[in-house]
């Protein structure tokens, strides 16, 4: 197909190629690769495809296109066999993904299509076949859609890992990925290209459409709550905005949320029913399918989301975006509004509804980088080794491996760059013989040598079982929501279940639902009337205000200490500032605010560093610790996105604490081990480790005896690890997983490093200080820290409850 | 007599409840464990699945003081002594003589789990007084899985029971336990390679928690 034809395409459809998208074709022909960042909706995928389409078919696979969901696979299918089909082309296109039937995988592994569009798991699982060199080895162009989501997690490191072996059978094989625009392009470049990235070229797309970020600003300050619970007061004008708007989509930040304000909307506008709809990530595939297809179809006028909806193809009729609750960082604010405004002419906009006064700062903020583009940057993962172990047994799997050259070519990827010789060893002898504790390990053997020095799995079954078990995406330990009459609603924590009282009905699925029976993992539920139901709490949904944002939050306060009030929301909030600058002090930007305040309760200081929840988490308990250490005293701690609050029944001496190095950033690691309770979260991060190593199973076929002795808590696991080969490389990446990731130690450490630099300003307030309002709120939550030993805390618990019972 | 243990009194008789995750019966002079599981690592391990050894020589070890300790001259096994008919490797088979060559005077009564399902030969070698569903003594009824008895009280396993508490600012952590109910007691599973079920405290019924060095009886 010539350029000429193309175009003529793009003219029959009132369409014009876009500059960037010759610039892709033209480096593509010129044999380069790249990266395409651009919001989305901007023609990126035709960037792409067209590029490939220039070139006849052949009789192999030529293109493989690496979607990160499976809900996006059918419609990537359709926009790339339009042109196809509409210009009569030779070729063949078809998806590949879990929801395929068996009958078609099998015939594409026989005859392969010419693309062939997958998922990450979906690829890996085609690695593990014998004949896959035969696949790929006429592959010339590979496609990894929204590179940006898959950037730093260990979905990414799985896509590096085939990408390196891809490029082993097909070396003139070239990468194209595309992706949102984040702060570090160049980086997720680099990871994408690994060491192959000499000729890597960024393309920026065309520029989306003008985006308007804006706010619903309460009526009356005055009665503004200082932490309302989820913003509920502002329910009337939300309900005001979306029956303005066509189509909206109203994102909040958790689950709960999400079911809480579709209940809340649902009796708001009893007119919407059928309607409007919920939509979030433990809902049953089927509803799910039916609402993005409703919205496809425009058959909706509001539907509320988590970021389940953050990704996917554009929904033509969505003219609005409303965000409940903090945006958290300025990249997933833009991304939101981007879901909006694909009408021709139309802007993208979406309206925050604050919980609290200050996330009114927030979106000042996000708005302002936003306009002087400033972006969250996406981190790459250090060489994961239990993704690692899982490939090499991938690897067994598809015709056994050399040592030397799969080393060669893991270390390729800029992951593994600087995996050294021992850390390799170590995995081969974990899926080999068993840990490098030769003696611990008798009578293991998982792989072997075949005669041509290959490794190779040692018996069947462990390919089978292998096959049903890969992937690095691990499902909670979650118990399915079904109706007695046999349909499934999604899946709910085993957790949240436990701490239902018999009876209590709970909401879900925007149903208010009754639990009749508990069996096999499966909560047997009917719906219920009444009015009130438990909303559900999911894990792992705690996310904190990005590192930028924050700055750029303390920006925005300095700014209003100086007395300037730019932006609406500022204005806005101005009485609340005024009155924290009365009570209080508006801290300026090279300061930490330390505030003083005793209650009935006890003694509270508050502490403001503006750096997000994670931080706050790990620095709290460290500073209590510290504190501890100085004077004996039994404390409470509380984390929010901007500040800690530390709670005693005595007077706590903090400003001798920071005059004897509180925020030192000296013996950082050691005193955070001695502080939280880092071998209890490295134990619960194990759990996403045992899966993707292949210690604990998701799936097991066949014999259920065989799945009932090998049935073993990932925590369980980790004990025996820990008592008997300490030097098991999976547990010290459970630790270095809960440093980095959970308590995000080197952005405390930098945090401390700033601390310790500030000017710190002491006041002792005589009422609580609007700052401090949504920290009080929130230290229902707190957890305390102390060094008493497990018994003490057994009989401190019963005394408290015996006394409360009194 | 034994620090850090917990005493019941239970159809006239006292038992003692040890931090090691077994009972004594001092009037009989027997010590009831369940749940041992011996050669579960090695199961794994002939799975494929990658565990260390060590395991269950320290619980044998552990066996040995208690037995030592309480100077018990009989073992009752309710249960579970085996994880695998694939987990009785060699290695497994030879831990379980050495120990068992230590207390060769020891009575052990061997009543079966559903996990006990090694090959008869090998099952001889250990010279174990077997049972196959129940053995009764005084008021007791041993058994493997709980149960209601006629008469008597029964002492049995299978469940590993934990307990979880926690909340109001205190971590919440599970902790193996003692059950007993109006008819039957169970045992926390003695084996550390081995999970738990979570129960919950009911009315009448009376938990001891295994804290570390201490069995302490949860009030509430």
């Amino acid at each position: 197909m010539t350029q000429a034809t193309l175009k003529h395409w793009f003219t029959k459809r009132g369409w014009k190629p876009f500059a960037f998208q010759k610039e892709v074709w033209r480096h593509y022909a010129a044999g380069r690769q790249g990266l395409i960042h651009a919001a989305t909706g901007t023609g990126k995928t035709y960037a792409a495809w067209m590029a490939a389409l220039q070139e006849p078919p052949g009789d192999k696979l030529r293109v493989l296109w690496i979607t990160p969901l499976r809900a996006l696979a059918a419609d990537t299918l359709e926009s790339l066999r339009a042109p196809v089909a509409d210009l009569q082309l030779e070729w063949r296109v078809e998806a590949r993904t879990g929801d395929t039937p068996t009958s078609i995988r099998q015939k594409q592994r026989r005859n392969m299509p010419h693309a062939l569009i997958t998922t990450p798991e979906s690829l890996s699982l085609l690695l593990s076949y014998d004949d896959a060199h035969a696949m790929f080895k006429g592959l010339r162009m590979v496609v990894v859609d929204e590179w940006h989501e898959q950037l730093g997690s260990k979905r990414g490191v799985q896509t590096e890992l085939a990408l390196a072996r891809l490029r082993s059978w097909a070396p003139s094989m070239c990468t194209w990925g595309l992706s949102a625009t984040i702060g570090n392009l160049d980086q997720a470049l680099q990871v994408l290209l690994g060491a192959n990235g000499a000729n890597g070229v960024i393309v920026e797309g065309k520029q989306p459409k003008r985006i308007q970020i804006d706010s619903l600003l309460p009526t009356h300050m005055d009665h503004f709550p200082w932490a309302g619970h989820l913003g509920a007061n502002l329910l009337p004008q939300v309900v005001a905005e979306l029956r303005q708007a066509k189509c909206s989509l109203v994102f909040t930040n958790t689950r709960s949320q999400a079911e809480a304000w579709y209940q809340m909307l649902l009796e708001a506008c009893p007119d919407w029913a059928g309607q409007m709809a919920l939509h979030h990530g433990s809902l049953s595939r089927e509803t799910r399918d039916w609402v993005e297809d409703n919205l496809r179809l425009g058959k909706m006028r509001c539907v509320v989301c988590t970021s389940s909806l953050d990704l996917g193809v554009d929904f033509a009729a969505v003219d609005r975006v409303l965000q409940i609750g903090s945006p958290k960082g300025v990249a997933r604010l833009l991304q939101r509004a981007g879901r909006s405004g694909h009408q021709p002419g139309s802007l993208s906009r979406a309206t925050c509804v604050p919980a609290h006064a200050f996330e009114l700062v927030e979106v000042c903020a996000a708005r302002e980088s936003i306009s002087k583009g400033f972006l969250e940057s996406r981190t790459p993962l250090q060489k994961p080794i239990d993704v690692l172990t899982q490939h090499m047994v991938t690897m067994a799997c598809g015709g056994g491996f050399e040592e030397a050259s799969l080393l060669q070519e893991v270390r390729t990827t800029h992951t593994y760059q600087q995996l050294t010789d021992d850390e390799w060893n170590w995995a081969l002898a974990f899926v080999s013989r068993g840990g490098a504790a030769l003696s611990a390990y008798p009578n293991f053997n998982k792989m072997t040598l075949d005669k041509d020095g290959k490794w190779v799995p040692s018996d069947a079954t462990i390919i089978r079982r292998h096959r049903m078990n890969i992937g690095t995406i691990t499902a909670d330990s979650s118990v399915r929501v079904q109706y007695l009459k046999g349909a499934i609603l999604g899946h709910i924590e085993e957790h949240f279940l436990a701490s239902l009282k018999q009876g209590q009905a709970f909401v879900f699925a925007g149903k208010l639902l009754e639990v009749i029976l508990i069996r096999d993992m499966t909560a047997w539920v009917k719906q219920t009337s009444g009015s009130k139901g438990a909303v559900p709490r999911w894990m792992g949904s705690r996310m904190p205000i990005s590192s930028l944002l924050s700055v750029a939050v303390r920006s925005k306060l300095n700014e209003a200490l100086l007395g300037q009030y730019r932006g609406v929301e500022m204005r806005a909030v101005r009485p609340i500032l005024e009155t924290q600058r009365q009570l209080s002090r508006i801290p300026a930007i090279d300061e930490l605010l330390i505030e003083k305040l005793v209650l009935r309760d006890g003694y509270h200081v508050f502490l403001y560093p503006f750096e997000g929840l994670l931080v706050h988490e790990g620095l709290a308990p460290l500073l209590a610790y510290r504190l501890s250490r100085l004077l004996p005293l039994s404390m409470t701690t509380t984390a929010t996105d901007y500040g800690i609050e530390l709670v005693s029944h005595d007077p706590i001496p903090i400003e001798q604490a920071v005059r004897s190095g509180l925020f030192s950033p000296d013996n950082l690691g050691q005193d955070i081990e001695a502080s939280v309770n880092a071998a209890e979260l490295a134990r619960r991060q194990f759990r996403e480790i045992a899966r993707i190593s292949g210690l604990t199973f998701q799936s097991y076929p066949g014999k259920s005896k065989t799945a009932r002795q090998l049935q073993a808590s990932a925590g369980l696991l980790y004990d025996v690890l820990v008592q008997f080969d300490p030097g098991n490389l999976l547990v010290t990446q459970a630790r270095t997983e809960v440093m980095e990731t959970h308590l995000e130690s080197s952005r405390l450490r930098s945090t401390l490093q700033r601390l310790s630099v500030s000017q710190i300003v002491y006041v002792n307030l005589q009422r609580g200080s609007p700052l401090s309002f949504p920290i009080l709120v929130d230290s229902i939550r707190g957890s305390a820290v102390s060094s008493e030993n497990l018994l003490e805390r057994v009989r401190k618990l019963q005394q408290r409850m015996e006394k409360a019972a009194s | 007599m034994d620090s850090g243990s917990a005493s019941i009194e239970i159809r006239g008789e006292q038992l003692l409840l040890l931090p090691e995750r077994a009972m004594y019966w001092p009037a009989a002079g027997m010590l009831p464990i369940a749940d041992m599981h011996c050669g579960k690592a090695a199961t794994f391990r002939a799975r494929h699945v990658p565990i260390p050894d060590g395991n269950m020589e320290a619980d044998l070890a552990i066996l040995s003081a208690v037995l030592e300790r309480t100077g018990a001259n009989s073992l009752a096994i309710l249960g579970d002594w085996i994880h695998a008919a694939v987990g009785c490797t060699k290695d497994v088979m030879q831990a379980i003589d050495k120990w068992r060559a230590q207390h060769a005077q020891l009575r052990i009564h061997w009543i079966h789990g559903n996990h006990d399902v090694a090959p008869a030969e090998l099952r001889s070698q250990f010279s174990f007084e077997e049972d196959a569903t129940a053995l009764d003594r005084g008021p007791f009824c041993l058994q493997h899985k709980p149960g209601v008895h006629q008469t008597l009280y029964t002492l049995a396993g299978h469940v590993h029971p934990k307990f979880a508490f926690g909340g109001h600012g205190i971590p919440r952590t599970h902790l193996p336990c003692f059950l007993f109910t109006s008819d039957c007691g169970i045992l926390p599973s003695f084996g550390s390679f081995t999970g738990g079920m979570t129960i919950k405290s009911k009315p009448k019924e009376r938990i001891f928690l295994v804290a570390g060095g201490n069995v302490l009886e949860w009030k509430c």
